[in-house]
């Protein structure tokens, strides 16, 4: 059980103790609180061994929103020591961006990254993946299926747009597309003008965010199935069906980049029992090389496209789908990404 | 890459053009039998990764066979150059080819068969063939190389023949632990993928009632349940080391039993 999200001073405290801990042997460490009205909350010296000092300036954030980063950054970059960020927790994303700007960072789970070139130093720890004190009001995950349905809109259309907008182009309850904003809007992900309208977001991030959540097996229903014959003959039973359905991981993947040839098949389908029955599948406990997917939401039956003879689903649900599958999956999602950088136009509406 | 054909598989199929070219007047005696025959029916996309053999095999039938040209004479003109074995020849492209008589026609003997004028070194004997020389059809095929025009029309044996074929060729290997043929195995998934149920079913009851080939068939209808009806059958095992990771083992093993099990349904035999 954890108790009430910490304040300042025990955030400051506890973020020390994990410092000291983590420093190798023979390293020692000072910090002093800076007065208060100062831009910064503590100074911190470790030293090596052999008497050569590194200087970190610590901010303490009781919460931090991926937007505030930049405003963080520049308000340490008045001084001369190296900037670290203090948090009760600091999630994936904000310590990705963090990384990203040369900023070492700390939170009370235990999350640490501190670098110094001299003395030479490089301290890294895992803490938390989920915050132990997430806000009542506000969305704290994209695992469920409106968030999923929220962002490949977000994803799928092309920014500017009003939530209203999008809402209503894209069939997503209006309530569901704006908590789902917010939370991508504290995490940084996407830009707002002063009346709400996104007017950017980083396509990519966002769905690697999403599949910090959303599982392909987990988040879909998934019924294990054998085509003895193979997938060429799968292939061909499924390009003649004329049934809602719509084609995902590596088998959709050969079909945008140059991927190892699929040895299983993963295809979303209104009715698995049906679907299997329709094309002639055995159920297999071991040795599927067809899976039959009902979907976390049928918003995987939108914006597909046929390649190759086979309705394939949109680029942002494949990309997301092979993120969070097994084996080489992962790594054609990153093929799949790299696709979608270099085809902007073929994929966004 | 879809549509464009191994190197290795264009030089096989000139190779087997090769042969017919020098079989010239005989070509009506022999039918194409062995993995090409196999790729004929199957086609080469599916299991694409997996090796496969190049060999050209043929079937002779004795009576088919005419007293003259003589087969060694027709192979020598050619370029053809004989191997140890008696009815081994090497194209002039380094390909293997093999010319075989079935066992019940191949005369007294171990080896080489007794072909009247051609001798006993023009062919080999082999058990299994049987079939090729009753479920066979004419076929048309064409060089794989945009630059060769040849075309040859010559009988190919059918899918239920090469399956008692190649249950014999791979149950004569697991009988002498010899491990150097699993490709033949995964020859069978192919053959088995590609037909269908009913038809190679009806193939194999006609190869049953032929005088020529009900035995073999009889002995290859015991064989397949054994080796590709279980999980662990020896040649479920074969195939998966053949195909070497382009299709997981449980795959595998999983679609020989189900097809195994569908072909000894359809002929009404209980595995």
């Amino acid at each position: 059980m954890v108790g009430p999200r910490p304040s300042d001073t025990q955030t400051l405290r506890s973020v020390e103790r994990l410092v000291l801990d983590a420093l190798p042997h023979g390293w020692s460490f000072r910090s002093e609180r800076e007065p208060r009205g100062r831009r910064a909350d503590a100074s911190w010296s470790v030293q090596a061994p052999d008497g050569s000092v590194a200087c970190f300036v610590v901010e303490v954030k009781r919460s931090l929103l991926g937007r505030e980063v930049a405003d963080v950054v520049a308000q340490l970059s008045a001084y001369k020591a190296l900037p670290v960020v203090a948090a009760p927790y600091l999630g994936p994303t904000l310590r990705g961006s963090l990384i990203a700007r040369g900023v070492g960072f700390v939170d009370t789970t235990g999350n640490l990254q501190l670098v110094s070139e001299r003395p030479g130093l490089f301290v890294e720890r895992q803490g938390a993946t989920k915050d132990p004190w997430p806000s009542d009001d506000a969305l704290s995950s994209l695992s469920g299926r409106a968030a999923g349905r929220a962002v490949r809109a977000l994803v799928d259309f092309r920014p500017p747009y009003g939530v209203r907008d999008l809402a209503r182009r894209a069939a997503v309850p209006l309530g569901s597309l704006s908590r789902t904003i917010g939370l991508l809007d504290r995490e940084g992900l996407v830009t707002r003008d002063s009346r709400g309208a996104v007017v950017d977001i980083d396509w990519e991030r966002t769905l690697r965010r999403w599949s910090q959540d959303y599982d392909f097996a987990r988040s879909n229903h998934v019924a294990y199935c054998l085509e003895p014959r193979g997938l060429g003959a799968f292939e061909k039973k499924l390009s003649s069906t004329k049934w809602l359905y719509g084609v995902t991981s590596a088998l959709a993947a050969q079909r945008f980049a140059p991927v190892a040839p699929a040895r299983q098949a993963a295809v979303y389908v209104e009715d698995a029992s049906l679907a299997a029955e329709r094309l002639g599948l055995r159920s297999a406990d071991a040795g599927a090389n067809v899976l039959l997917a009902e979907p976390f939401d049928p918003v995987v039956f939108d914006r597909t496209s046929t390649r190759d003879d086979l309705r394939v689903v949109a680029a942002s649900q494949l990309a997301v789908d092979l993120l969070t599958g097994p084996g080489r999956e992962p790594s054609q999602g990153e093929e799949v990404l790299a696709w979608m950088r270099e085809n902007g136009d073929a994929w966004r509406a | 890459m879809p549509g464009v054909p191994d190197p290795l598989y264009v030089r096989a199929r000139a190779a087997l053009l090769d042969a017919v070219d020098a079989l010239g007047p005989q070509c009506g005696a022999v039918v194409l039998v062995g993995a090409q025959a196999v790729y004929l029916h199957t086609g080469d996309a599916d299991l694409a990764v997996a090796e496969y053999t190049t060999d050209a095999d043929f079937a002779v039938s004795p009576a088919d066979l005419a007293d003259s040209p003589l087969l060694g004479d027709l192979f020598t003109a050619h370029g053809f150059v004989p191997r140890e074995h008696p009815g081994g020849w090497l194209s002039p492209d380094g390909i293997y080819v093999d010319i075989m008589v079935p066992e019940a026609l191949a005369g007294p003997g171990t080896r080489g068969a007794r072909l009247g004028p051609h001798g006993k070194r023009a062919a080999r004997r082999a058990k299994g063939l049987e079939g090729a020389l009753v479920d066979n059809g004419v076929r048309t095929i064409a060089a794989l190389d945009p630059l060769d025009a040849r075309t040859a029309t010559l009988r190919i044996a059918g899918p239920g023949a090469l399956l008692v074929a190649k249950l014999h060729k791979i149950a004569e290997r697991t009988q002498a632990h010899d491990r150097v043929r699993d490709k033949d195995a995964l020859d069978v998934l192919r053959l088995l993928r590609a037909t269908e149920t009913q038809d190679i079913a009806t193939r194999l009851a006609m190869l049953s009632r032929s005088d020529l080939s009900a035995g073999v068939t009889a002995e290859a209808l015991e064989f397949l349940p054994a080796l590709f009806g279980r999980q662990d059958g020896e040649g479920v095992e074969m195939a998966v080391y053949a195909a070497g990771g382009a299709e997981g083992p449980a795959t595998i093993a999983g679609s020989f039993v189900a097809l195994v099990d569908d072909v000894l349904k359809a002929l009404q035999r209980p595995k």
